[in-house]
């Protein structure tokens, strides 16, 4: 896609403006700030996708309509954008088929505006992360460490919107979860759920407790009634005085007969009710004797139905264990796999584990460090050949190795007239200096004193010339009266006068120069005089410099005839050749050995360095290579990315094994509690679980049968029918007695006699045996005992149970909010986590595929770019063997190169999500920071590498930077850059 | 004869002491004590209603306490209450969940052992299981059947398939006991869930025993049974006061009267009366597409409705729908919630994240994607369990779909906004 052309009528501070574009060149947009280019930027998606806040660049101009406009080519298609920012509405027109509307094809199913989405195949946050890119995006500082890279790309694969990231999302979730806020303060959610179920047990344990002494006041309250009904019995053993004997009045025969019928069936009904009755008991024995026989007397069913909620409990924990226990095992099995693998991997070095992260940074930067060293070393050797000899002793700097190697040439000399004869060698050579300076100044002097000696006698000779050139003029003065009088020629007296004054005057001027003619030493005497006297000095100091020269010439002459050397010059110069001062080539070349000695100095000290943690390592330490050094960190950095996975699976499971403590304790305690509750009721368990198991199972058969009618029971129903028959007939035989009644109390009423008579009541009262005084009290102070724990047990319950209660309900309910909040926000971790992977693996065959067939149209310097599958970068360069991975660009690549294969990861990634079309990129002051020679090599990349095959955009305001740049540029490049305005 | 009636009041499940924190009904210390003197104070105007009315005789069939958590200070001010009555008789039947047993409080000789005073004379207990007769003593011609549930087994069977000891001869036979009838289909008490329901009966049952009333406790909502004719054959005046969710509304006691005349025969009047000084409301507003005023006007538009009177009820307020993720809805809540007594708020609103258009080809789309895949499978799941999914964590262990979609929020929230808002609803 080529965009043509925009058409600002409104739009921010942009009004009335249109910018064309070229598709096939870099466009360089350059004003002034505050132009409005950023706004133009802005424009670009905001006319293709619209605003999601229509006020957002509404025209500062007033009168302006809030309105831009876009010319692009698009395939083969022409199309023009217009939108309406104020009445939020969108045309597209065919610019092919003179301005056909054609905007139905870019809405939605519903009318929605879709124009961006379908012309580009993305929606506007993805176009703005791939095609827009803003002020300083480009700064070295983002490549400057490889996961950044790598997040950026897995950034836009996780979502279309900036600043969406997956990996943030996920260390949000763990923060969540490791600061879970419950009431008023923050926890890791495993803590509070811990702490939630530690309160909820304490709080089921005192529920225990409190069950337990209410199930003791049921008993103690049985007994009372037990003891109450003995006391009662005793005292009912008394004949009743219910029924009263009146003295019959007679009846008629006829009334009498009735009555006595009446009575006689009421009699007959009370015996059959008693019957009922009887079976009743009997049959209530029966199941009481049925039930197992324990020290302190059955169990009840209500225990029995507590038993066995213990029971299921226990089986469910079971349960739960074993489900727990499939899961974890092959898990555990892997990881053991896992740990195994990785150690032995790694079983070259020992200790691995002890390295710290800063530690393995550490050796990485000694390591390169070395590496370079050595590299450097070796070129130096390449260069200087001598150098791989040198060893550097310590022995401190600006000794003249080389020196040392020299021969000593003066033998016969002992060192000490060497150095005499070096002295003597030197001073000649500063006494010649001396001497020819001093020859020098002489002749100098010389001269000087010869010209001014000529300059004198000019001056002399001026001064002659002068007198004589005075006196013929005076004598002609003086004379001219005289011989002028003699010709006749009569001259005024004044004339005359004048004449002759000027006659003396001049004569005696002349007598003047005649003086200064006559003294020597007038002109420049004392000049003379000094420089006569320098020339004095001068031929002294000569004299005496030859002196001197001649001597130390006898010494030196002495002294090379002492060596051998009869020539004295020759011994000269060999001494000079000795104390003679480097060359400014051996100082370079003693420069660069000291660097070399340097660098192995420091290549040393380095490896002494890394002896230590090669000696942590278990590996030899003599002899450090540099790749060994980088081995070992790349070794450590692999291991502890080893040992953190294994310790992210190991935590997983963490949370398994401590559920399955848990469980475990859960369990014992469950356990614990059966065997208490057996031996309670006299089910001796001897602390053995397996025991209690058989007697729970045997109390389950005994419950089992007992709740199946028992055959001595179906024999007591037999002629009475089941439960519900006897019911009926107990019901029937008490309306009858009812009716009865009444009928005979009628009846009696009728008579008069005995009006208010009870019906007698049938009282089947068992025979008690009559008790002593003594055992009377003693059941007595036993009820006693018993109503006082009774109530002391249940008003403490009153204070407690309630609100214990209260509280249980409570923290169950927060340990299911809590357990439910933390399911979730694992779940939506494992699920975005699992999502990412498998995006980025989608994506990374994907990009590839494409990077593959742009590369193949470039020639640029990138042979080979691929994403990994978890979306980072390798490269491989034209000129280079080695594939560099995501680190090794960061550090071993040069800031431009990495610039370019950055720039090629974006258009990679934005062909892919413009489904293969390709988009202009538009840039907003990208290179502000670059320095001239960055800046030239990417908008060099840009243009051979960029423009081929999308448009660009650049917005900038340094006018005599591209100015610059274009000027740089060969005529090929010139011409592919369009600046517009 | 002239023409006769009886009146009574009825009332049942007054649950005094039951445990007040049920899931998000949670109270504090201070909140409970109050809620306790709430379920007495309905007690004591129901039965301040009866001596006003001067009734003929108050029924209770069952749940006047709760069983395992009735404290001592509470039975002493019921019966104070009861005895303040007398001599209105007062026949109460033990229902279910607060079943007669040898030392509950329903046993005169375990109060006396308890320390605390009878219950009074004017106070009837059936004490068995088995269907028995009373003859009220101020109204002999009204015969009182009533049975108790008894022990803590409950009675499956069907306590209506026999004849029971009705009075013929009485003018009025009534029948008072708690029990469940089988056509009920609304809310139930949650001890009592599951497929078998104590002391179940059918109408034709009730029909068949022809009793002139049958005053019934079991269930919380005020229900009347009717025979085919659509004659009253009685009702449960449902739970005294509200506790849970499952007992929204204002909650009754009925105030009936049973009249005969020779010539018309028997008609029965029953009319509910509010008295509990509260109720639970729960009202439910879609916050999507409102600002915070529209928020606010709806919410008092539904109160309005539901006649919710802010000073005394105790409401609970659930915001459900979308909202912009940069809004905050939940602010309105701060605005309101002092002009409520009691306020519970319940936040079941989401962030408008699926509104949006995901790119498919981002993690973000996939992530979507298969929790709502996931959210649908767990929702089928749900359906055919129809049981409580599990918390355990395990691997495995079935996911309810209420968590997927928290986890799919979740996971939004903290892609989108960086932080997780964590939603605590059941």
């Amino acid at each position: 896609m080529k965009i043509t052309r925009i058409d600002f009528e409104g739009f921010g501070a942009l009004t009335n403006r249109t910018i064309d574009f070229d598709a096939d060149k870099l466009n360089l947009v350059v004003e002034a700030n505050e132009f409005g280019k950023s706004t133009m930027v802005e424009a670009t998606w905001a006319i293709l996708y619209g605003l999601p806040e229509k006020d957002t660049y509404k025209p500062w101009k007033e009168d302006a309509t809030y309105c831009a406009s876009m010319d692009l080519e698009i395939g083969d298609k022409k199309l023009r954008i217009i939108r309406d920012f104020e009445s939020e509405s969108v045309q597209v027109l065919d610019l092919n088929f003179g301005l056909r509307d054609v905007t139905p094809q870019y809405l939605g199913n519903e009318n929605e505006d879709q124009v961006g989405f379908k012309l580009l195949g993305m929606n506007r946050d993805t176009f703005r992360n791939t095609c827009l890119v803003g002020q300083r995006h480009l700064e070295i500082n983002h490549m400057t460490d490889s996961t950044a890279v790598a997040a950026e790309i897995q950034g836009i694969a996780d979502s279309s919107s900036p600043d969406t990231k997956v990996s943030a999302g996920l260390q949000t979730i763990s923060h969540t979860l490791s600061r879970f806020m419950h009431g008023n303060r923050l926890c890791h959610i495993n803590e509070l759920l811990r702490e939630l179920e530690g309160q909820r047990s304490d709080l089921m344990k005192r529920m225990r407790s409190m069950d337990a002494e209410r199930g003791q006041c049921r008993e103690w309250f049985s007994e009372i009634q037990a003891i109450d009904e003995k006391l009662n019995l005793k005292s009912e053993s008394k004949v009743p005085e219910s029924v009263e004997e009146e003295p019959a009045q007679v009846p008629t025969v006829a009334e009498s007969a009735e009555a006595e019928a009446l009575r006689e069936e009421l009699k007959r009904i009370e015996a059959a009710i008693q019957k009922l009755r009887n079976q009743e008991q009997k049959k209530q024995a029966l199941l009481e004797a049925a039930s197992i026989h324990t020290d302190d007397g059955p169990i009840s069913q209500e225990q029995m139905d507590f038993l066995m909620r213990l029971w299921d409990k226990q089986e469910t924990i079971v349960n739960d264990i074993n489900m727990l226990h499939e899961y974890i095992e092959p898990h555990q099995a892997e990881i053991a796999a896992r740990e195994s693998e990785v150690m032995d991997r790694y079983t070259d070095y020992k200790g691995l584990d002890q390295f710290t992260n800063s530690e393995a940074q550490t050796i990485s930067t000694y390591a390169v460090n070395l590496f370079n060293l050595v590299k450097q070393m070796e070129d130096m050797k390449a260069k200087n050949p001598e150098f791989a000899t040198l060893v550097n002793n310590g022995a401190g700097t600006g000794e003249y190795e080389a020196a040392k190697a020299k021969l000593n040439h003066f033998e016969g000399l002992t060192p000490e007239e060497v150095e005499e004869a070096k002295s003597y060698a030197s001073l000649l050579v500063a006494f010649k200096e001396q001497a020819s300076e001093t020859a020098r100044k002489l002749n100098e002097t010389k001269s000087k004193s010869s010209e001014l000696n000529n300059d004198r006698n000019k001056a002399r000779i001026f001064n002659i010339a002068r007198v004589a050139g005075l006196l013929v003029v005076s004598v002609l003065m003086l004379a001219s009266p005289s011989i002028l009088s003699a010709v006749k020629v009569a001259l005024p007296q004044p004339v005359v006068a004048g004449s002759l004054i000027l006659g003396l005057l001049t004569m005696l001027i002349s007598f003047f120069f005649l003086g200064r003619v006559l003294n020597t030493t007038y002109f420049k005497q004392d000049e003379h005089d000094s420089l006569g006297q320098d020339v004095q000095k001068l031929e002294i100091a000569m004299a005496k410099g030859d002196e001197k020269v001649s001597n130390l010439e006898n010494k030196i002459g002495a002294l090379a005839t002492k060596c051998g050397i009869l020539d004295k010059k020759q011994f000269v110069t060999k001494l000079q050749q000795q104390a003679q001062a480097p060359s400014q080539k051996e100082t370079d070349e003693e420069q660069l050995r000291q660097l070399f000695l340097t660098k192995q100095q420091n290549c040393k000290r380095l490896q002494s360095d890394l002896a230590y943690f090669f000696n942590k390592a278990g590996l030899a330490t003599v002899e450090i290579e540099p790749q060994s050094a980088i081995a070992l960190s790349e070794s450590i950095n692999d291991f502890r990315k080893d040992i953190a996975e294994l310790q992210e699976r190991r935590s997983s499971m963490y949370d398994h094994d401590e559920r399955m403590r848990q469980m475990e304790e859960d369990l014992s305690l469950t356990e614990a509690n059966i065997i208490e509750f057996l031996d309670q009721n006299g089910l001796a368990c001897e602390g053995s679980f397996e025991v209690a198991k058989n007697q729970v199972q045997s109390l389950i058969d005994f419950f089992e049968n007992r709740n199946s009618p028992h055959p001595d029971l179906a024999e007591i129903d037999e002629g009475y029918g089941d439960e519900s028959a006897r019911h009926n007939t107990q019901q029937e035989l008490i309306e009858r007695h009812i009716a009865a009644s009444t009928k005979l109390e009628a009846h009696l009423a009728h008579q008069n006699t005995a009006s208010q008579a009870d019906v007698p009541k049938a009282r089947v009262t068992p025979t008690v045996e009559l008790m002593s005084s003594k055992e009377v009290e003693e059941l007595r102070n036993k009820k006693e005992d018993l109503t006082v724990k009774i109530r002391t047990t249940l008003k403490s319950r009153d204070e407690l149970y309630l609100d214990t209660l209260e509280e249980l309900n409570r923290v169950d309910h927060e340990i299911v909010i809590s357990k439910r909040a933390k399911l979730a926000l694992e779940l939506a971790y494992e699920m975005l986590k699992q999502s990412s992977h498998e995006t980025y693996a989608d994506w990374s065959v994907q990009l590839n595929k494409i990077s593959t067939e742009l590369l193949q149209q470039l020639s640029g310097e990138i042979e080979m770019l691929e994403f990994s599958k978890d979306l980072h970068l390798k490269v491989k360069l034209r000129n280079h063997q080695n594939i560099f991975e995501s680190k090794d660009i960061i550090t071993k690549l040069s800031t431009g190169t990495k610039e370019q294969i950055h720039w090629m990861a974006r258009l990679i990634i934005s062909r892919f999500l413009s489904s293969l079309e390709p988009l202009p990129i538009f840039l907003d002051e990208p290179f502000s920071e670059a320095d001239d020679a960055r800046f030239m090599g990417i908008m060099s990349f840009l243009i051979d590498s960029i423009l081929p095959n999308n448009q660009v955009v650049i917005f900038s305001c340094h006018q005599q930077r591209h100015q610059w740049l274009k000027q740089q540029l060969d005529a090929a490049h010139q011409d592919k850059l369009t600046f517009k305005h | 004869m002239e023409s006769q009636k009886f009146t009574f009041l009825q009332f049942s499940d007054v649950r005094l002491d039951l445990p007040q924190n049920q899931g998000l009904l949670s109270y504090s210390s201070t909140q409970r004590l109050e809620r306790y003197t709430d379920l007495i104070e309905s007690f004591i105007n129901a039965l301040r209603v009866a001596q006003d009315k001067q009734v003929d005789a108050v029924f209770l069939p069952g749940g006047l306490f709760n069983l395992k958590t009735i404290r001592s200070q509470t039975i002493e001010l019921l019966l104070d209450a009861i005895a303040e009555i007398s001599p209105i008789p007062v026949v109460i039947t033990a229902g279910s969940l607060d079943p007669y047993q040898d030392d509950s409080a329903y046993n005169s000789d375990f109060l006396k052992v308890y320390g605390i005073k009878p219950w009074p004379e004017n106070v009837h207990v059936f004490a068995s299981s088995e269907f028995e007769a009373v003859k009220l003593p101020n109204r002999p011609d009204v015969t009182v059947v009533g049975m108790s549930h008894v022990g803590t087994k409950p009675n499956y069977n069907q306590v209506l398939s026999q004849p029971l000891p009705k009075d013929e001869s009485s003018l009025f036979n009534i029948l008072v006991f708690s029990g469940a009838l089988e056509s009920y289909q609304g809310p139930i008490y949650p001890q009592l869930a599951g497929p078998n329901k104590p002391a179940p009966f059918t109408e034709e049952q009730l029909e068949r025993q022809d009793f002139d009333y049958a005053a019934v406790g079991g269930y919380p909502d005020l229900f009347a049974i009717y025979a085919p004719n659509q004659r009253v054959l009685g009702a449960y005046s449902g739970c005294l006061s509200s506790s849970t969710f499952e007992e929204l509304g204002p909650k009754v006691a009925i105030l009936g009267q049973i009249s005969y005349d020779p010539e018309r025969g028997k008609e029965i009047l029953l009319e509910p009366i509010e008295v509990s000084s509260f109720r639970l409301v729960y009202l439910a507003v879609d916050i999507t597409g409102l600002d915070a005023e529209a928020i606010k006007e709806e919410i008092e538009y539904c109160m309005q409705e539901q006649d919710v009177r802010p000073d005394h009820d105790i409401v609970a307020l659930s915001l459900e729908g979308s909202f912009a993720p940069e809004a905050d809805p939940l602010a309105v809540i701060k605005d309101i919630e002092s002009d409520f007594y009691r306020l519970i708020f319940v936040n079941r609103t989401r962030p408008n994240y699926l509104s949006q258009e995901f790119d498919p080809r981002t993690t973000e789309a996939r992530y979507v994607e298969r929790m709502l895949q996931r959210l649908q499978e767990a929702e089928r799941k749900m359906a055919e369990l129809s049981g409580r999914d599990s918390l355990t964590g395990l691997p495995g262990a079935f996911i309810s779909a209420k968590t997927v979609e928290d986890a799919l929020y979740y996971g939004l929230d903290a892609l989108k906004q960086k932080r997780v808002t964590i939603r605590h609803v059941d």
